[in-house]
């Protein structure tokens, strides 16, 4: 029986450690000692072991992400037309549908998520980078953590404009 | 009650009304009713696991054993390659067959679309001593036609099937044209009978164009029953079994007109092609025989709201039409809108055993939270203490791994888990446990199929049958479900 080795993202490793020394700045602009942010796998809930592309430019807005789980490029337009790119090229929209609304895999619009935290930037980039149950498989190795932060902004513009 | 042979709606009034209910032995069911969906309960609520036995396989398709005693089991990969993995779950780093060398042209493989490519290995029941083994795959110099080809081990070298040595014993059994990249099926096994039997799907794009499921001309859309045990150098490859449902449906006969009855004329089909065991079906990708019971059954995948996963007793006489296109599972086909208590079509032909919806079970309904899947996966019926003769049916969308199961008087169909495994195939261990392997293939991100990531091949045990230390698959939590 072989065993699993467990590795966390390289990159991602080294940006929540360094995450966790730290005190980080909140988005109201008082500093808080916050705990590091621990991506998790979401079916298990154990810490993220998935190793994702090797070679990647860590872009500001992922330490950014990183640190905070929370994703910088919300609500930015440029960031949302280059997530729509990415999620109707890497077959997301074929699956979810081109609008989100789901037919073979979940609905992404409504509010209804197959697992705790999907609602969440957070949630969202665990599900993408890691995979989640059946064919959701894991992108962290087809994708560079930036594009999936757009695919993340682009969903989040779908979910909003659905409502 | 009987699974007759049953060829429209007159015969099977016919027959409910002359076996009146009773309800001992497991059944095909006479009514929509009686037809399971998830949420039903297995006796002793069944805990199993997928314990990991080997990794590293390319788009793995399917998985067998030989029945040879050696305990190796051996794993299709989609580009042309079957591996062998031993007891101890070491996988030789030669492949058993290499289909990718075989045709000094390139590739003798289709593998072009997702569907395409190796789809399973079934050894004779007398590999031992014949050494003769079957693949399916999608041929690409046939430009993806299904092609049934058997291979013969040298028994010098009972490792490996060289390239010399394949093409020194292929023998070409059948060829099924494929008119579209889809819907190849894909699963052969003997049965207990000493057949051979081939997942045939309805030929693809989507709704069946070509009618297929109910176009008895066509090898399309069916299950097919062969005998490949005939003299090298026979006129045909294979023969016809005598007994399967439309042996002589084809014959040429003098017409009589008057004084024949109904049923008589019912059996009458002049383009009925005879290696026809079951028909009405969609993409029949999985199939399993019961290795205690010999009852057959046949997960059928679904188009866009219902899966389907029919069951036939061991002394089925065959014939039976599964409905595709006109239902799918219990469903009229196409669906337009909700269905009222499955009662907005008349059942036609054999009813399914179990079916299970799809996030949408109808256009337009609400998402389900629970109980949904895309595409069936057949694995395998296990036979353990506490899970006796319980179908496996994995899904290849939703990770669900469902057991379907007699209890009460009527099918089950109960959860087991949803994991993380993206199923694409099922069999046994010599030792009769059911093994299943998986690929990482995005349907619509496929990479080519030797560069999605790795799968793996698993063994479904009970829970507390679980050995120490072993590597088991991620589950969702129970209490999240």
């Amino acid at each position: 029986m072989k065993q699993r080795i467990t590795v966390v993202g390289a990159v991602l490793a080294a940006v929540v450690i360094a995450a966790g020394a730290a005190p980080v700045l909140a988005q109201d602009g008082n500093i808080e000692n916050t705990e590091p942010v621990v991506f998790k796998n979401v079916v298990t809930g154990e810490p993220l072991s998935y190793e994702g592309q090797p070679e990647q430019e860590i872009t500001e807005a992922v330490t950014n992400f990183n640190e905070t789980g929370e994703n910088p490029y919300d609500g930015d337009a440029s960031a949302i037309e280059a997530g729509k790119e990415i999620y109707e090229s890497n077959a997301c929209s074929g699956c979810h549908m081109p609008d989100g609304t789901g037919g073979m895999c979940p609905s992404l619009v409504d509010d209804q998520w197959t697992h705790e935290g999907l609602e969440t930037d957070k949630g969202k980039f665990e599900i993408i980078y890691g995979g989640g149950v059946g064919a959701m498989q894991a992108y962290g190795d087809r994708l560079p953590q930036d594009d999936i932060l757009k695919v993340v902004a682009f969903i989040n513009d779908l979910h909003a404009q659905a409502k | 009650m009987q699974a007759t042979r049953i060829s429209g709606a007159a015969v099977l009034a016919a027959t409910i009304a002359a076996f009146p209910l009773t309800v001992q032995a497991q059944s095909v069911p006479q009514e929509k009713s009686e037809v399971a969906r998830p949420g039903g309960e297995l006796p002793g609520n069944p805990e199993v696991s997928l314990v990991e036995i080997a990794d590293g396989f390319h788009d793995p398709t399917n998985v067998a054993n030989a029945g040879d005693g050696s305990g190796r089991l051996f794993v299709t990969e989609r580009v042309g390659r079957i591996k062998v993995v031993d007891k101890e779950g070491n996988v030789q780093e030669e492949p058993f067959l290499d289909l990718t060398k075989i045709n000094p042209l390139g590739n003798d493989v289709q593998t072009g679309f997702v569907e395409q490519g190796l789809y399973d290995v079934a050894f004779d029941p007398d590999f031992k001593e014949n050494g003769y083994f079957y693949v399916h795959y999608a041929s690409l110099p046939f430009n993806g036609d299904g092609v049934i080809v058997r291979f013969q081990v040298d028994p010098e070298n009972p490792e490996a099937v060289t390239k010399e040595r394949a093409n020194e014993t292929a023998k070409v059994i059948l060829r099924i044209e494929q008119p579209y990249y889809n819907h190849n099926g894909g699963e052969i096994n003997f049965g207990p009978d000493g057949y051979l039997y081939i997942g045939s799907g309805d030929g693809g794009w989507e709704g069946d164009p070509l009618e297929a499921g109910q176009d008895l001309s066509t090898l399309l859309g069916k299950m097919l029953r062969i005998d490949v045990h005939v003299p090298d150098g026979a006129a045909k490859p294979y023969r016809i079994p005598p007994d399967n449902p439309f042996v002589e449906a084809q014959e040429e006969q003098l017409m009589q007109l008057f004084g024949i009855g109904e049923e008589t004329f019912s059996k009458i089909h002049t383009k009925a092609r005879p290696e026809i065991w079951a028909y009405g079906l969609r993409n029949p990708y999985t199939f399993s025989f019961d290795q205690k019971s010999g009852d057959l059954f046949i997960a059928d995948v679904g188009q866009n709201h219902w899966e389907e996963v029919d069951y036939q007793p061991a002394d089925s006489k065959g014939g039976e039409n599964y409905g595709w296109d006109i239902l799918m599972g219990t469903h009229c086909f196409p669906l337009s809108g909700p269905t009222d208590e499955q009662t907005d079509c008349p059942t036609f032909g054999v009813l399914p055993a179990a079916e299970y919806p799809h996030q949408k079970p109808y256009p337009g309904a609400d998402d389900l939270q629970d109980g949904w899947g895309c595409s069936v996966i057949g694995l395998g019926v296990a036979n353990h203490e506490n899970l006796d003769g319980v179908y496996l049916v994995g899904d290849w969308c939703s990770g669900r791994l469902w057991g379907l199961g007699w209890a009460d008087g009527k099918w089950q169909f109960q959860e087991l888990l949803q994991s993380t495994v993206q199923f694409t195939g099922g069999g046994y261990d010599e030792d009769g446990n059911v093994v299943a392997v998986n690929s990482n293939n995005p349907y619509l991100a496929d990479q080519g199929p030797l560069e999605n990531p790795p799968g793996k091949l698993w063994r479904i045990l009970p829970k507390d049958e679980v050995p120490e230390g072993a590597e088991t698959a991620p589950v969702v939590k129970k209490d999240k479900q």
